[in-house]
């Protein structure tokens, strides 16, 4: 069963700032899985063993949280998760 | 078991070979009469986890395939009925953006799609990378040389221009892919059912 979680954006300068931001934790862009409405094309997706680290630097920078969620992906299947769910 | 596919067009030696692993057959031999089928059916045999070799025969190529893969591989398909020669797409990269307005935006949608292409089963090819391009192959972007990675392990080609990468002194930065030149990556691409640009 692969399962990674996924960050999604309202905003696609939300989206490449924390691109920039989580790249040290392996975070990867990719496009929003269809199933996801957020407005934003443009994803984020973690490892699952970096995946706790990279969400504590995301709540400690000055990104809008609001603009930012968080899903947990099995088979495809996204899952919300709060984003300190972790 | 051997497949007689001297003369055929594109794609039907890749369809003929492919029909007879989804029966079950796990080593045959193809006789093609073009180098470009020999790539083709070398692609589909590492996308099935299979191995292939090829020799030189009088009038063409024996392109043996064997091992114990998983058929998942979809049939490239020709361009248009009225292309009689040509296989599978090649993506073309000439700058380090896809379209233009904003760089930053262009360069992380160009990270994307290299991504959303090494997830996919239909994978190019080949990846060619021409002038501001070739900064990705030899760039740091951890993203980037994995998504390249991935695709040469489903099969793609990836070639990278040695005049650009040596204009931009980036020739000892290459991470991934092979130098290549101008007679190379224009053959891909009259080789190619069609080029994609990004």
């Amino acid at each position: 069963v692969s399962c990674y979680y996924l960050l999604a954006f309202d905003s696609t300068h939300t989206a490449i700032a924390a691109d920039r931001l989580l790249k040290p934790f392996g975070a990867a862009i990719m496009p929003t899985l269809r199933s996801i409405s957020a407005s934003c094309g443009m994803s984020l997706r973690l490892r699952t063993e970096t995946v706790s680290d990279a969400l504590s630097a995301l709540r400690e920078s000055d990104l809008e949280l609001p603009l930012c969620h968080l899903y947990r992906v099995e088979d495809s299947v996204p899952v919300p998760l709060a984003l300190d769910a972790l | 078991m051997l497949i007689d596919a001297m003369g055929k067009a594109c794609p039907i030696p890749v369809v003929l070979a492919k029909k007879e692993l989804d029966s079950g057959c796990r080593d045959l031999t193809v006789a093609v009469d073009n180098e470009a089928a020999v790539g083709n059916l070398s692609r589909l045999a590492a996308r099935c986890g299979m191995q292939a070799e090829s020799e030189t025969v009088s009038g063409g190529f024996h392109v043996h395939i064997f091992g114990n893969g998983e058929i998942h591989a979809p049939v490239p398909a020709p361009a248009s009925a009225a292309v009689s020669c040509g296989c599978g797409y090649a993506v073309f990269i000439g700058k380090d953006t896809v379209g233009s307005g904003d760089d930053t935006l262009g360069y992380n949608l160009l990270k994307m799609a290299l991504y959303t292409l090494a997830q996919g089963d239909d994978v190019p090819a080949s990846v060619l990378f021409m002038n501001g391009g070739v900064k990705l192959p030899a760039g740091d972007e951890p993203q980037v040389i994995e998504s390249l990675a991935q695709l040469i392990e489903k099969g793609t080609e990836v070639l990278v221009c040695g005049t650009c990468l040596n204009y931009f002194g980036l020739t000892e930065q290459l991470k991934i892919g092979t130098v290549s030149n101008m007679y190379d990556i224009l053959g891909r691409m009259q080789s190619a059912a069609k080029v994609i640009t990004l």
